[in-house]
């Protein structure tokens, strides 16, 4: 485990990343008072304290030297797809006139994901500053921020954190004394999924209902406002400004070579002590369980979502693998936005694939027909399984309806919602047969239950 | 009523003046729409046809597609939710931890399904997808609506995690007079749910995680003066006694056992 804490070994302060990365944590903690504290507290010359962006701003950096530098650092968007950042932020044009927005995708939603919540709530600074080397990198002079509508605490502490920067006079019209205004809004939504989908966010946005957009024209050529927009996730911006005060080779030293870095990894299901951890890809799935204390006294590992519920199930062979894109990808899953749920032999598959199709039918936004009518046929499916109506030609439905979602939709929510149920059906594939025979059984002995009564 | 018909209401003073304040960062005004829609859902606690009609002449959208966005957006609410709206997650983490069985039991404890507001007028119950307090499940959010709705003081979100089945009814009962309670005692603030001794601890102190409403504590516990001290490492229980007596006293009492 002594790959928790990559930011002390670094000398760099533990609170300026987040403050709850030391070891022996093994929680996240909320407490309002708490949060208020942290919130108003800029750590000035303290390392981080702002001290990244000032120096971008004030030392005449340029928009490339600074893309440079965030690709030199291998950095991926952790929203969950995983894109090279730097790479990202390269493909806005330079010579488009007028303005350009920042947009930081704070809606999170995913189910098992809980980080981006704690570094709005205690470090929202550490997002501003990044975004401020953000904004310069991109030529935006406006920074939004969407939370989704159920952070009320998110939202307010973000705001008192923006004031606060204003008033110090790192934001506005002249951060640190330049002459490169950088302006920030906190934006709520109010409940939506699918507003966590790059496009459907912008439309969102915009004041529109979360309708994904189509593609091209991609965001970094005309996204919000029809202007060219970069969206990025809340954790991705956050640790931006450790590039320029670490270096982009403390990144490349930790990690794999596809995956550098560091990553804040959320646990949850049936384990001793969920929580949540900052640690170095490449770390095991086995070795995150422990983080979490391990499995229930007497429990066996059954299945394993290792990014999010839009990821694909994995087996009970799963600890030795690594905990980075490209291995998770390789045993046939994704890391996603790397938040774990762990099921143990006391969870039924079938109803823990009911839980999550009723999530997806519920998100669909209904604007495509294979989504709109695919995601509801999987609840009503899985519903009529797990209340004993199961019948054995419901796997092949079952993956005849992945086979008409998957790529056929029009946004990756589509995607999201056929991966798990295709990868439970084919991997648990005995779990689903045994629970149909049983409820087949039943029926049976009730029919001749029935026949012999009269 | 016919479109026509609807007056815009006046809006109250907490959306004008977030409009106010947001509008220049924005190119257009409609991009100010579901934030000011949301302030008006925290303020009223649902959002009337006037209260739309107001935020589209202020805004300058079509009615017709405020009502649209209005139907999009699972918070946002078209008919009164009492005066607390509670949102039971039931997304796989806490259906494993049985949310569920805690919205049955509401609906049959006051006779209502989902989405219904009690005869008391006090609740509304209904599902919500992931909260994203996953490591604390079951989780649960209680909004407690504005000045809009009646004479409250003032909009309030709490969590309410890691419940049980008899902690979420006594919760209910709490704030409905059922059960007498303290002065000054608020039955949405933190309190605890159980105490859970650490087997084979790193040292000869012991040690135990404080499971609360909001989140679960690993803390260190002493002794002294004949009262439990306890401390998380970070400081974040300190000054519990004065922040908040009760649930200091439920800690005692809980470590004394
Ligand atoms: C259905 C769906 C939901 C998503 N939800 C989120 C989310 O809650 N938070 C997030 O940051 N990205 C989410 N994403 C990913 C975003 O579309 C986008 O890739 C990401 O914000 C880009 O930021 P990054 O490059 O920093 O990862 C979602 C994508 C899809 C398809
Ligand atoms: S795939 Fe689903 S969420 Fe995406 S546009 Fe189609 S219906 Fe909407
Ligand atoms: S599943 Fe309930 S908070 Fe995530």
């Amino acid at each position: 485990m002594a790959k928790g804490n990559p930011i002390l070994q670094n000398g760099v302060k533990s609170e300026w990343i987040t403050p709850v990365t030391t070891l022996d944590n093994e929680h996240g903690i909320r407490h309002i008072e708490d949060y208020e504290k942290i919130a108003r507290y800029v750590p000035e010359g303290a390392p981080g304290g702002y001290r990244a962006a000032k120096k971008v701003l004030q030392s005449g950096m340029t928009a490339d030297d600074i893309i440079n530098a965030v690709k030199a650092s291998g950095i991926r968007g952790k929203g969950g797809a995983g894109f090279p950042t730097g790479l990202k932020w390269s493909f806005v044009p330079k010579d488009n006139p007028g303005p350009k927005y920042l947009v930081i995708n704070g809606d999170e939603s995913e189910p098992g994901t809980f980080k981006d919540r704690f570094i709005l709530e205690d470090c929202p600074h550490r997002l501003i500053e990044g975004c401020i080397i953000a904004a310069k990198a991109m030529g935006a002079h406006q920074v939004y921020t969407y939370i989704r509508g159920e952070f009320f605490d998110s939202i307010r502490l973000l705001k008192d954190a923006v004031n606060e920067a204003y008033a110090k006079g790192y934001l506005g019209d002249s951060p640190f004394g330049t002459d490169y205004p950088v302006h920030f809004a906190v934006h709520s939504g109010a409940g939506a999924y699918i507003c966590g989908e790059e496009t459907a966010l912008l439309s969102s946005l915009e004041g529109e209902r979360g309708h994904p957009k189509l593609k091209p024209p991609y965001p970094a050529v005309e996204g919000v406002f029809k202007k060219p927009t970069i969206i990025n996730n809340v954790e991705t911006i956050a640790g931006v400004p450790a590039v320029f005060d670490a270096g982009p080779e403390w990144f490349t030293a930790r990690g794999s070579e596809k995956s550098p870095g560091i990553k804040l990894v959320s646990v949850s299901g049936c384990v001793r002590n969920p929580g949540w951890w900052e640690v170095e890809y490449g770390i095991t799935i086995g070795e995150l369980l422990d983080m979490a204390g391990g499995l229930r006294p007497g429990r066996k590992l059954k299945a394993l979502i290792p990014g999010g519920s839009s990821c694909p199930l994995m087996k009970s062979d799963c600890p030795p693998v690594k905990f980075t894109y490209e291995d998770v990808q390789a045993a046939g899953s994704m890391l996603g936005c790397a938040a774990m749920i762990v099921l143990d032999d006391s969870v039924d598959i079938v109803k823990a694939m009911g839980s999550i199709s009723h999530f997806y039918a519920h998100e669909s936004c209904g604007k495509c027909t294979p989504c709109r009518e695919g995601t509801r046929w999987f609840r009503q499916i899985h519903d009529r399984i797990v209340a004993g109506g199961g019948r054995m030609e419901d796997l092949d439905t079952l993956i005849d309806i992945c086979d008409g979602i998957e790529t056929k939709s029009f946004c990756p929510l589509g995607d999201a919602a056929a991966w798990p149920v295709r990868s439970a059906v084919t991997r648990f594939r005995e779990d689903y047969e045994a629970h149909i025979r049983r409820s087949m059984e039943a029926r049976a002995a009730g029919e001749t239950a029935a026949v012999t009564a009269h | 009523m016919t479109v026509f018909e609807i007056e815009a209401a006046p809006l109250p003073e907490v959306v004008t003046s977030l409009a106010e304040s947001m509008r220049r960062h924005y190119p257009t005004s409609r991009a100010l729409l579901i934030p000011l829609l949301m302030e008006c859902q925290k303020h009223y606690g649902w959002i009337s046809p006037e209260v739309a009609m107001g935020v589209a002449k202020l805004l300058d959208v079509p009615y017709g597609e405020v009502q649209s966005c209005i139907s999009f957006y699972t918070m946002l609410h078209t008919k009164p939710t009492g005066r607390y709206i509670i949102g039971v997650c039931r997304t796989l983490n806490c259906a494993l931890e049985g949310a569920l069985e805690l919205l049955h039991h509401f609906e049959h404890k006051y006779g209502v399904e989902a989405t219904e507001v009690t005869a008391d007028g006090n609740f509304m119950a209904y599902e919500v997808e992931c909260l994203c307090d996953c490591h604390n499940a079951p989780s649960i959010q209680w909004l407690k609506a504005g000045q809009g709705a009646g004479n409250q003081t003032e909009f309030k979100p709490y969590w309410v995690n890691n419940v049980t089945l008899e902690l979420f009814d006594r919760i209910l009962d709490e704030l409905s007079g059922k059960i007498k309670t303290p002065e000054g005692f608020d039955p949405l603030a933190e309190r605890l749910v159980r105490i859970v001794e650490k087997e084979n601890p790193p040292d000869n102190r012991r040690w135990c995680w404080l499971v609360t409403t909001n989140c679960q504590y690993p803390v260190v516990v002493e002794q002294k003066d004949g009262e439990f001290h306890v401390d998380d490492g970070y400081g974040k229980l300190a000054g519990l006694k004065e922040r908040n007596p009760f649930l200091w006293k439920e800690i005692q009492e809980g470590l004394r056992k």
